[in-house]
């Protein structure tokens, strides 16, 4: 190591690479001006499952209060139920994700996360890998890392700071198996990645069952014994949705989006919420958030080549659902 | 730099005017670049954070009000928002970034690719030590550090009172120039001090 940790002088994108990065920006912006939907695109669909629990896509898209008018809807209860306002609470969730694809291949897993529901919104999962029934694979965030449990070595991988080649492609591949850069760092993560985004995949769902223009039916029924508000509606790209919450606390149930891929043959995706609760932010609590406060005699690894033979050791490349749950016709938010 | 034109060309921005935003890109792309850069320590990576943050601060532009009517430090907030909440920031943008054509491998379209490489080797050696210090202080220290912001201005960007900004400051110097020690490297303490008193006075 050098004596001298000066800092490198600046300098600006190489070649024609700031044109380029602007005629991308500008081009950017006209398209979300062009397209600008009433209603976000759902975010559940077999690709978007593939990188992982952010893509809790409860697109609700009823409006219609069959109660009467004054006071919330419907609507605004489930809303506010899966709303997350900074708060010093622990969001935690259980969910099957069972998915059946445009071949009629059936998959199901499951996935438990925990979620500081304040800055910086430090989480843990523990997942099945699609594919790999009875499979367990146990990650967290940790600052800007990426952490990762091997039991059979009881060893902590962190993923550092990720150096993606710029001649490699940055998105995780389509079966949800880790890539490695040319410099052996993780690129993309596996099917199941961390729980970063429930907060703010639910926070979209508020958002969309709050925007307006949407048509849909809403109504109380039964379901095997249990009190549920039923919503119904279509997305953007004509999947129908259906969406469950408990009458009493309006707490999500179930999802699900379902197309027809031909007759005869549909494409479908349910989330399953088993699980679905807050928690105080206690020490004993917290350290659900964190893989050294689940496992405290595991060897920590900061290697990053570790941790990527690590992830693909423990993913590997299993098959991720691929059900096209929109269809060409759905947006870009 | 003219802080007046980044007022007009944000107002126009304001109205949808898209090419008035693209004039602030061109603008301070090269300084949200090499923050970004220099706190992540890779050329690529900034590169793709830097369109994130635009983006970002695109839709986000309505919320806003220019500081001493210049864009640069509500992009820096930005970007140190993206950096803080990066994946959910690169999911959110993936679609966009696949979008992006990926640049030509030619080492004619990049002459000084061995110079990004040495650079990229340094700074990852420089944030071995800067890591270590608590995430609010090296927002801050890079900010008016790295950047040169002033405690305004930092204070403006990552929307922190002044006080808080010179206190994060002095604590988040002091503890470098301690991990600088440790380490036998008191050179990036020295220099950034002495360039902190020319930008912070």
């Amino acid at each position: 190591m050098s004596d001298n940790l000066s800092l490198p002088e600046e300098r600006g994108l190489p070649g024609s690479r700031l044109t380029e990065r602007k005629e991308h920006l500008l081009s950017e912006i006209s398209r979300r001006q062009e397209h600008r939907p009433l209603v976000r695109r759902p975010l559940v669909r077999g690709a978007a499952l593939a990188v992982g629990l952010a893509v809790v896509a409860l697109v609700v898209l009823s409006v219609v209060n069959v109660f009467g008018p004054g006071g919330p809807t419907l609507v605004e209860k489930a809303a506010a139920a899966l709303a997350l306002p900074d708060a010093n609470q622990i969001l935690h969730l259980k969910i099957r994700i069972s998915v059946v694809d445009s071949n009629g291949t059936s998959t199901s897993y499951e996935e438990e996360g925990w979620q500081l529901l304040s800055t910086p919104y430090p989480s843990r999962t523990i997942g099945e890998v699609p594919g790999k029934s009875g499979s367990r694979v146990e990650m967290a965030t940790a600052g800007p890392s990426l952490e990762l449990y091997d039991p059979a070595k009881n060893t902590i991988y962190s993923g550092g700071l990720q150096s993606p080649s710029p001649n490699q492609e940055q998105q995780p591949t389509s079966n949800g198996s880790a890539q490695t850069g040319a410099n052996g760092t993780a690129q993309g993560t596996a099917a199941f990645l961390l729980p970063m985004g429930y907060k703010t995949a639910l926070q979209q769902i508020v958002d969309a069952l709050l925007g307006p223009g949407k048509s849909g039916v809403e109504q109380e029924v039964t379901v095997n014994g249990r009190a549920v508000v039923r919503f119904t509606g279509k997305d953007p790209g004509g999947a129908n949705l259906l969406y469950l919450a408990d009458a009493s606390t309006y707490n999500p149930i179930e999802f699900q989006s379902v197309e027809t891929v031909k007759p005869g043959l549909n494409a479908s995706t349910t989330i399953d919420f088993l699980t679905y609760e807050k928690l105080p932010a206690t020490a004993a609590n917290l350290a659900l958030l964190s893989l050294a406060g689940q496992h405290p005699g595991a060897t920590v690894d900061n290697d990053p080549q570790h941790f990527a033979e690590a992830l693909t050791t423990l993913v590997g490349s299993a098959p991720a659902p691929s059900a096209h749950i929109r269809t060409s016709k759905s947006r870009t938010p | 730099m003219s802080d007046v034109r980044d007022q007009e060309l944000w107002n126009k921005s304001l109205q949808g005017d898209a090419d008035a935003f693209g004039e602030i890109f061109e603008r301070h792309a090269r300084s949200v670049y090499n923050y970004l850069f220099r706190r992540c320590g890779d050329w690529a990576t900034a590169e793709d954070l830097t369109s994130i943050v635009f983006l970002e601060a695109w839709r986000k532009r309505g919320k806003v009000n220019l500081s001493h009517g210049s864009a640069l430090p509500f992009l820096l907030g930005m970007a140190t928002n993206v950096l803080r909440n990066r994946r959910r920031s690169e999911r959110r943008y993936q679609s966009a970034l696949r979008r992006m054509p990926l640049a030509a491998e030619s080492l004619e379209n990049e002459p000084d690719l061995l110079e990004r490489l040495a650079a990229e080797d340094q700074m990852r050696r420089v944030l071995k030590v800067f890591s270590q210090l608590p995430r609010r202080e090296q927002d801050v220290v890079s900010l008016c550090l790295y950047v040169g912001l002033s405690y305004e201005e930092a204070a403006a960007a990552l929307d922190l009172p002044v006080g808080t900004v010179r206190s994060r400051l002095s604590r988040g110097r002091q503890r470098l120039r301690e991990l600088l020690s440790a380490e036998g490297h008191n050179t990036l303490a020295d220099e950034n001090e002495r360039e902190g008193q020319e930008v912070i006075s």
